[in-house]
């Protein structure tokens, strides 16, 4: 989103024109969905927790200084709002029935030329999703941001809050675990 | 990373670690010059590096092919929507509050300073008048913490 634009709607928003907010809503909520989904991997829940994370970030807006850009600052109340969830979600994980188990929703495309290579590549891209689905949140998280939402090392760094180096070594950390999964499935 | 943290490692494979910590970098586009020098040097003389990176950038080509599914149009439309509503509950959440708390507060000021009812009946009002407050606050409250969980809210009979 236009960083001017950005500002002039939450300058608006601050001065009582909340349905202002909507430009802010409809300027992000894709990358929203996409880091909550790669956090919480239940697409309900991902669009749920977008809508209380746009909530909070409103009303805590007086506290936001709009010269700053929006989104690193939006990522951290949404990690937090995802991340609260998931800490919920495993203290009463005892009592979710088998057939409720959440799966990644992906798009996988299928390039390969000949139909047993589109077989094979498909087959590797299954596992690699299945391989995805089963990191830690930790590590998912930092590959949807590098991955899905495309952002440099300094942007991530900025969402995360830690140094650029530790983007790298988060990377490939979760790199590494994601290869070993995958060989293993 | 510096180029000497990489280098200083006295443990081989620790080394070997820091050197794929830096491929990340390269598979990325995101090494210093310098970075990018001294991992050249290092996969120079480290077939087993190589093929690391090679793997590696297997890996990533084939993440980047991947796309999480997005929502469709009209989930996007409905979500503005909710939230929308979402933000003007609230002002009207608390204006029922005050508003209720007010006129409650009001009337029993003014049974409590009138001479034409007993005692008694002052108190059985006062209690009553106590028991709805308590329980108005009460189921407001649990309304307020579920709400937001509440996978019925936008379902129209």
């Amino acid at each position: 989103m236009d960083r001017e634009k950005e500002k002039a709607a939450l300058e608006s928003v601050l001065r009582g024109r909340k349905e202002d907010f909507e430009a802010i809503v409809r300027g992000y909520q894709g990358q929203a969905y996409a880091v909550a989904m790669g956090l919480v991997k239940n697409s309900n829940d991902a669009m749920d927790l977008c809508q209380d994370a746009f909530l909070r970030s409103f009303r805590a807006l007086r506290s936001f200084d709009t010269s700053q850009p929006f989104f690193p600052w939006f990522y951290r109340i949404l990690r937090n709002v995802c991340l609260t969830h998931l800490k919920r979600r495993r203290t009463f994980s005892f009592l979710r029935r088998r057939n409720e188990e959440d799966e990644f929703e992906m798009d996988i495309p299928c390039e390969a030329a000949g139909p047993e290579d589109r077989a094979e590549q498909g087959e590797e891209l299954q596992r690699l999703a299945k391989a995805f689905e089963a990191l830690p949140p930790r590590d998912r998280e930092i590959l949807s941001l590098r991955h899905f939402q495309e952002m440099p090392y300094a942007e991530i760094a900025q969402s995360l809050e830690i140094p650029v180096g530790t983007v790298m070594s988060r990377l490939f950390y979760a790199r590494r675990k994601l290869k070993e999964r995958m060989e293993q499935a | 990373m510096s180029q000497q943290s990489t280098q200083s490692g006295s443990n081989p494979s620790s080394a070997h670690e820091e050197f794929e910590i830096l491929m990340m970098g390269a598979l990325d586009g995101e090494l210093s010059q310098g970075e990018q020098a001294s991992l050249q040097s290092h996969l120079q003389g480290c077939a087993s590096c190589s093929q690391k990176l090679a793997q590696y950038r297997h890996l990533v080509d084939l993440t980047d092919s991947l796309r999480l599914e997005e929502p469709q149009d009209y989930e996007l439309d409905r979500f503005w929507n909710t939230l929308y509503n979402r933000m003007e509950r609230r002002s009207a959440w608390w204006f029922l509050v005050i508003g209720v708390v007010g006129v409650t507060s009001a009337l029993m000021f003014e049974v409590f300073r009138t001479d034409l009812l007993a005692w008694w009946l002052k108190a059985g009002l006062g209690l009553v008048a106590t028991g709805f407050l308590l329980l108005f606050v009460s189921v407001l409250r649990v309304r307020l913490r579920t709400l937001p969980y509440d996978r019925y809210r936008e379902v129209h009979r």
